[in-house]
């Protein structure tokens, strides 16, 4: 017996040697154990920070990649946008539209990559052919023809009117990388002019960040910082509380008042260019193709009430508060349960079988499908959903929720009559993207338009913006753009929604950009 | 005994083949096809005349017991597919991910029977005493609490709170100290019953009345004779709860941000990579009956009497 | 034994209170558990709300009852179908033996190969989430113990010499596993069933928890931990209500289980 047990033992202690080597393995590599600074104790200026998202790779080219690297101060482009949604000079310090289809920016003098390297017109060039034949997005918001490269001048000659281009080259998929180190290094490590350079980074988990010695706009804040990615924004809070970081933003609003009025946190929150938008479907398969019934639900819903539960602004049109379109001179609805109502009996929505619900017009019951999915780890969209749905069934209107995590596969079949999402109504600080992403069916940019919306006074707006070269006459368009939208009740635009950036007390300057793609700056620092 | 084993591992082959089998057959079920997932992954609509062109192409036209040949001949040769969320074979996510669950599950596994093997012992020798009816109030409200609920309330206090961990656990002794806590907690409590349980039935048989009657000290018939032969129980409830480890997996390393792979999959259902869920059923059955498998075998060698009783089963 | 009775009355009791809230208590809800009221979101306990509010003002308290009847009566019938099942399936196995029995018995290898919960998660990523879905992905595993247990029981017994005797004395096939077989199966299934409701409640609060049963608005008690957790700090409220009502549920059954073995099975304790 006694031997049988020692048998046993053994074998016990090589099953738990051999656990003991798998968890070996596991930590070289992929798997590396972050160790967190703590910045007390060395005498380094260090913070960790915590985003939403890191993403599989650095590489700016690829999918919205571009944006984890702009956000972490690693990545820059030609130009940028201030917290009004204006641009700015950055790479680039002038730019100038020669004529309809040409541009020539001028690419400032003494910036360098991080690598010393110096930023030319030629490597500003190499990295934009980069981008737009890596990227659909990329070409789709140049429609370059040919570029030039002479010195510090970068010439752009586009295939048609592009009067959205300098915005759109703040879009950080035209993040200036050096093209020459090849695809893996950018992928892992790209060199670009931003205030921070990439250590180490391990896909979708951290990223080691130390300061850009060459770095052209002054002396970056900090000289390293730890990134790591939290998907979910309760665990951001919690991380925060517990002090394993310095800086996180995206906290839902009801973990904000954890922050607020604490004397160790510091609280900065906007109004963002993204909005909550419902999103209806046009297509005659949703009931929701009769004006009537989008005008009738679009009157039913309490935008006000909505952004006192989730934070943010009621929401005025399709394009965020936050952008200079116009929003204050458009007309746009209000929550008005009686005219609701009024307007579904008028135009024939009434309930017939008497079980609290309005029929369709012939009389067969309506139920509009709801699709909510969860937006960066946020509990928001399900409390919109809910408030939505009460809102309507007050009206007399059936809505069910679905909540799903991937929305693309019921969107792609048409197989809804809402879906939700928070969406940024002013990607480039410019109306026009987002026009003509969501609302025409114009070019490769339709694929998005999901609801099959179509107006050809919109699709005029668009062309002619093309031709519209200031900012104020672009301005004006979105306004008008806007004021078709919400005499169609194109969609239920419900919030503008605010963005947070939380830290701790001994972090200066950690301040919510109003553009969501950018994060670390060179400003952040510690005492 | 070589015999046994073979046989038994014939077995494993044909329980691995229905489950291969059953996990292709779900996959056959779910909505939307293979072609039209290659779209919507590209985010494209495509229209029904390439679907059936893509659908042929990929064989998706083949009977079903043709495809699933053609998977399990694939999946024998490494190749599970290709995840659509991380871009990258199936089988290259479930290596990098499962050595992270394994370390999570397997720490909780060493917890759950280091705590509740002593405990067993002590409340089966101290019988109806205070001790037992300590231990068993505790297992009671141990089993009945939701591992999820108890991971929130250990995160809250412990790291929120005290400050002692951290909230999105690291890779290391002290990052895993709450989310096994989390997965064993319940565990013990039900282990602690069950191996009490085993212990009274080996107590209560006649060789032990022999040893009392020799004079034997309790001691020594515990740590000789009963836990030795109540051994093989507690080694095939070891077994056993590999299963619920994993499936507990899924729910703590979300809680905790483990990068195991439970959040994997649970990733993986947010934007329906079929292929990488399928990997991931597919490799948590093997692992439990291989485990299990291993456990009989083990029994056997060491047990004289399931040797010469002859058929287990 | 007298004391184990009162012990198992006292369970019983309580288990059939919790099954009549579950059944009937929404009834008694003050509130409509979908019914939003911005204006009170997060209302701590008191007189108008009584377990508070969550965050878009529905009533917890009504959330909880109604969460009884989603979770609870769904689970309850489910276990009763599948120990139904696989006791009968069983019985019929280990008492005929042969073919049947082998193939019976490679089948339930091959489900007992999958972790339910990982075989529910794998059912609910495939075929999409949902209460329903998950909980016959659950049966569609857990039927196997009750085959399992019943045919090692039945096997036993087929030897015995009643039954025997009750063949000569010309009782059918039929008569023989009513009346002498599945009496001898039946305590130990009804405890195994028992202790399977607390099992079951928490392996669909967890899948809940992770967005795969039962999906929000709708109130069940998993789904609305889930949501409770954003308030964690905020409105513990929320989270301890809905936690609350799986633990208490889920250790009665528990201890009604286990006071059921002790008067039943006189092995243990």
């Amino acid at each position: 017996m006694l031997k049988r047990l020692a048998v046993l033992c053994g074998s016990l202690l090589g099953a738990m040697a051999l656990a003991g080597c798998q968890g070996g393995r596991g930590d070289d590599g992929q798997f590396q154990t972050v160790v967190f600074q703590s910045s007390q104790d060395s005498g380094d200026r260090h913070v960790n920070v915590a985003f939403f998202w890191i993403t599989a790779d650095l590489d700016p080219a690829v999918d919205y990649h571009g944006w984890v690297t702009s956000r972490l101060g690693v990545g820059e482009a030609l130009v940028r946008l201030n917290d009004d949604l204006e641009l700015e000079g950055c790479i680039a310090d002038s730019w100038e539209n020669v004529d309809e289809t040409t541009w020539r920016f001028h690419i400032r003098d003494g910036v360098t990559f991080s690598n010393g390297t110096p930023v030319t017109a030629e490597s500003c060039m190499a990295s934009l052919e980069r981008a737009v034949s890596m990227n659909d997005r990329g070409a789709e918001y140049l429609k370059i023809d040919s570029m030039e490269a002479r010195g510090q001048t970068l010439t752009i000659k586009t295939t048609e009117p592009n009067g959205a281009l300098p915005n759109n080259l703040a879009e950080p998929v035209f993040i200036i990388t050096d093209t020459s180190l090849g695809d893996e290094a950018i992928r892992q490590a790209p060199v670009c002019t931003g205030p921070y350079v990439v250590e180490s980074f391990i896909s979708e988990q951290t990223a080691e960040l130390v300061k850009n010695q060459n770095y052209w706009g002054g002396e970056p804040g900090l000289d390293t910082v730890t990134v790591v990615q939290i998907p979910d924004s309760d665990a951001r809070a919690m991380s925060l509380q517990s002090g394993e970081i310095d800086i996180t933003n995206t906290i839902d609003n009801t973990s904000v008042t954890l922050f607020t009025d604490n004397p160790d946190y510091k609280v900065s929150s906007i109004i963002s260019p993204r909005v909550n938008v419902a999103y209806m479907n046009h297509e005659d398969t949703s009931p929701l193709c009769d004006l009537e019934l989008r005008r009738a639900v679009s009157f039913a819903v309490n935008r006000e009430a909505y952004a006192g539960l989730i934070g943010g602004s009621p929401a005025h049109g399709a394009y965020s508060d936050a952008a200079p379109f116009g929003n204050e001179t458009i007309v746009s609805f209000t929550y008005d349960q009686a005219q609701a109502e009024r307007i579904l009996e008028e135009a024939g929505y009434v309930d017939r079988d008497g079980d609290g619900f309005r029929e369709n017009r012939d009389g067969s019951p309506m139920v509009l499908r709801y699709l909510q999915a969860a937006d960066h780890g946020s509990a928001d969209s399900a409390i919109l959903a809910a408030a939505v749905q009460s809102d309507l069934k007050a009206v007399g209107i059936h809505m069910e929720i679905l909540a799903v995590e991937n929305l693309s596969d019921y969107q792609s079949q048409g197989n809804f009559d809402f879906y939700t999402a928070n969406d940024n109504s002013a990607p480039t600080g410019d109306p026009q993207v987002w026009l003509e992403t969501m609302y025409t069916g114009m070019g490769t940019s339709g694929k998005k338009n999901l609801t099959n919306y179509h107006n050809d006074e919109i699709d005029g707006i668009v062309e002619e913006m093309n031709r519209t070269f200031d900012a104020k006459g672009r301005y004006e368009l979105a306004s008008r753009a806007s004021q078709i939208l919400n005499d169609d009740a194109a969609n239920l635009f419900l919030t503008n929604s605010y963005l947070n950036m939380v830290s701790v007390s001994r972090v200066k300057n950690a301040v919510q950009p109003v553009a969501d793609y950018y994060f670390i700056t060179k400003d952040i620092t510690v005492e | 005994m070589a015999v046994y084993i073979l046989k038994r591992l014939a077995r494993l082959m044909a329980v691995l083949l229905g489950v291969t089998f059953l996990t292709f057959i779900i996959t056959q079920a779910a909505p939307g096809d293979g072609a039209q997932m290659r779209y919507v992954s590209m985010g494209m609509i495509p229209s029904e005349e390439l679907l059936e062109k893509t659908r042929e192409e990929m064989g998706l036209n083949d009977p079903v017991l043709v495809q699933y040949v053609r998977w399990l001949g694939n999946a024998l040769k490494g190749d599970l597919g290709e995840s659509s969320k991380f871009g990258e074979p199936v089988l290259a996510q479930l290596t990098k991910k499962l050595p992270q669950t394994l370390k999570l599950a397997g720490t909780a596994m060493v917890a759950v029977f280091g705590v509740s093997l002593p405990l067993g012992i002590l409340t089966a020798v101290k019988k109806n005493k205070c001790a037992d009816y300590f231990v068993r109030v505790f297992s009671f409200l141990g089993i009945s609490m939701p591992n999820f609920w108890l991971g929130l309330l250990l995160m809250y206090f412990f790291a929120v709170r005290l400050k002692w961990f951290r909230v999105v656990s690291a890779n290391d002794g002290m990052g895993m100290v709450l989310p096994v806590a989390a997965l064993a907690i319940p565990m013990v409590s039900g282990y602690a019953r069950q191996i009490r349980g085993a212990l009274l039935e080996e107590l209560s048989s006649n060789y032990v009345a022999g040893a009392r009657a020799r004079g034997i000290p309790e001691r020594t018939i515990m740590l000789c004779h009963v836990l030795p032969n109540a051994m093989f129980s507690i080694l095939t409830l070891a077994g056993l709860s590999v299963g619920s480890l994993l499936g507990g997996a899924a729910i703590i390393e979300t809680i905790f941000s483990w990068q195991g792979i439970g959040n994997m999959v649970v990733e993986a259902i947010r934007v329906r990579d079929y292929p990488l869920i399928q990997g991931y059923v597919v490799w948590m059955a093997v692992i439990y009956v291989t485990v299990n498998l291993a456990v009989d075998v083990i029994c056997r060698f060491l047990d004289p009497q399931t040797r010469l009783r002859g058929k287990v089963d | 034994m007298r004391k184990k009775w009162i012990r198992f009355s006292f369970f019983l009791a309580l288990a059939l209170l919790v099954t009549a809230m579950a059944f009937w208590g929404y009834r008694f809800a003050p509130y409509d558990p979908l019914e939003t009221d911005f204006g009170a979101k997060l209302t701590p306990p008191g007189r108008e709300h009584l377990m508070g509010t969550d965050n878009v003002g529905r009533d917890v308290f009504s959330r909880v009852l109604w969460g009884a009847r989603n979770s609870f009566s769904l689970t309850f019938l489910m276990i009763i179908l599948v120990s139904f099942m696989g006791t009968w399936i069983g019985m019929a196995s280990g008492y005929f033996g042969g073919m049947v029995d082998a193939v019976l018995m490679r089948l339930t290898d091959i489900l007992l190969a999958f972790p339910d919960t990982v075989f529910a998660i794998a059912v609910a990523g495939l075929l999409g989430p949902g209460l329903f879905n998950t909980v016959v992905a659950l049966s569609f595993v857990w039927w196997t113990k009750y085959a399992r247990l019943a045919r090692g029981l039945a096997n036993v017994i087929k030897t015995k010499d009643y039954i025997t005797q009750a063949r000569f004395g010309g009782a059918g096939t039929m008569k023989i596993l009513v009346f002498y077989v599945l009496p001898n199966i039946i305590p130990q299934a009804v405890i195994m069933a028992t202790l399977d409701v607390g099992g079951m409640m928490l392996a669909l609060a967890g899948l809940s928890f992770l967005g795969l049963a039962a999906q929000p608005p709708a109130p069940e008690w998993g789904a609305m931990l889930y949501e409770g957790k954003s308030y964690m700090q905020t409105a513990p409220w929320i989270m301890i209500f809905s936690g609350l009502a799986i633990f208490i549920t889920v250790m009665v059954f528990n201890l009604l289980g286990d006071s059921l073995r002790d008067l039943l099975d006189p092995r243990e304790t």
